[in-house]
């Protein structure tokens, strides 16, 4: 690099060039910078904000809460981040804060330092991805009968409370209308189980034998197997096998079916 | 390396477990570690929500050159667990739970560590490995 064109940018006064928010407080959290950008967002002259409170200013959630990143940065003597909402160009939006704590010669603090990053996109990202896994969780749970009597109940995904008990209503109820004597219960689709699920199943299979059906788990992987035995969940009681084919097979065993070749 | 990650919803606790799980496949953690903390992480966060409302989960890369090593740390703000160890015994629930997430959690890693009092609880959790390399 040519040292005229070094000399010409490190003469560019560069907190001013920062493309983002960044403000300087004392600590009765007076302004005393702001930059171009910062003017820009809050569509403000340096002249109408210089010497007025942050908290006046740039009117975030946290302000004049104790929650306050400057206030926490200037307090604790570290360097905080929080996430927040402020103006810019008039609309309120998602934004990350990061102070840190000014300090004079001595060490004294004696003001922070804050930048401000525009987060619209992440958030937008974040909710996103809510959106969808709620959207995974609300897929139904389909009850299919697989033979007179038999029941087949594959679970997919993540197993929470809500679709627990959902899934414990299905069950129970096309036990009923169905007159089973056999569900099987297929959690090849389920990734972990953890003892609130695991507390589920058990009561699943507790409701189902009050009906008078035997309940089959089929499909543990190995990985949530071993888990299981390590957390100590006990599933002696409730007939498991390991694949779905051969929990079918026990399950038309129990109606005195079996499934044989054709000879022709 | 570092990541936090709020504990508010159900949903969190799902992102948590993700997110743990990503982590340790990127640090070369075999499917069974993953799951084992994925399922540890999963019995402290409800325990965070059922008790303490909320709370954060951060996921620490501890590795050296000689062993791969996940940190989780789980804290909140709740009202604390009166008696540790009648906490960690198998059976024991104060919410109708099946009173093994405690115990369990413990068993599922290799370090495990309970400090808390009234207004803070921080449990630390580990999974280490011998580096492959």
């Amino acid at each position: 690099m040519s040292t005229t064109v070094k000399d010409e940018i490190m003469g560019i006064d560069l907190k001013q060039a920062i493309p983002t928010p960044v403000m300087a407080v004392d600590k009765d959290f007076n302004i005393v910078f702001i930059n171009a950008a910062g003017c820009d967002w809050l569509g403000k002259e340096w002249e109408e904000i210089e010497g007025k409170k942050c908290y006046d200013v740039i009117e975030t959630t946290l302000c004049n809460t104790k929650k306050c990143v400057a206030r926490k940065a200037m307090d604790e003597n570290t360097k905080i981040t929080a996430r927040n909402e402020m103006k810019c160009y008039g609309k309120t939006i998602p934004v990350e804060i990061t102070s840190s704590p000014l300090k004079d010669k001595k060490g004294n603090i004696i003001g922070g330092l804050e930048y401000i990053v525009d987060i619209s996109h992440s958030v937008k990202m974040e909710n996103e991805l809510r959106t969808q896994t709620q959207t995974i969780l609300e897929l139904s749970t389909p009850v299919i009968k697989i033979w007179d009597g038999v029941l087949l109940l594959p679970l997919v995904g993540i197993v929470d409370t809500m679709r627990a008990q959902q899934i414990i209503e299905n069950l129970l109820n096309s036990i009923v209308e169905n007159e089973a004597e056999v569900a099987i219960l297929d959690l090849s689709g389920v990734p972990l189980v953890d003892t609130a699920v695991a507390k589920h199943i058990i009561k699943t299979v507790n409701a189902a034998k009050m009906l008078g059906a035997e309940t089959i788990l089929t499909g543990f992987s190995p990985d949530v197997a071993q888990t299981l035995v390590t957390l100590g969940v006990d599933l002696n009681n409730i007939i498991t096998c390991g694949s779905l084919k051969t929990g079918i097979s026990k399950a038309l065993n129990f109606i005195g079916k079996k499934v044989v070749s054709y000879e022709g | 390396m570092s990541k936090r990650i709020p504990l508010q919803t159900e949903s969190d606790l799902l992102f948590a477990r993700q997110a743990a799980r990503e982590m340790m496949r990127e640090m070369g953690f075999g499917s069974a570690d993953q799951t084992r903390m994925a399922t540890a992480i999963s019995e402290l966060a409800r325990n965070v929500l059922k008790y303490a409302g909320e709370g954060t989960c951060t996921l620490i890369d501890e590795q050296d050159e000689r062993e791969m090593v996940l940190r989780v740390v789980v804290e909140d703000n709740g009202p604390g667990i009166t008696n540790i160890d009648q906490a960690m015994e198998d059976g024991f629930t104060t919410g109708n739970g099946l009173g093994a997430g405690l115990p369990g959690a413990k068993r599922l890693v290799n370090n495990f560590d309970i400090a808390s009092e009234p207004g803070y609880t921080k449990i630390t959790m580990e999974i280490r490995r011998h580096a492959n390399k």
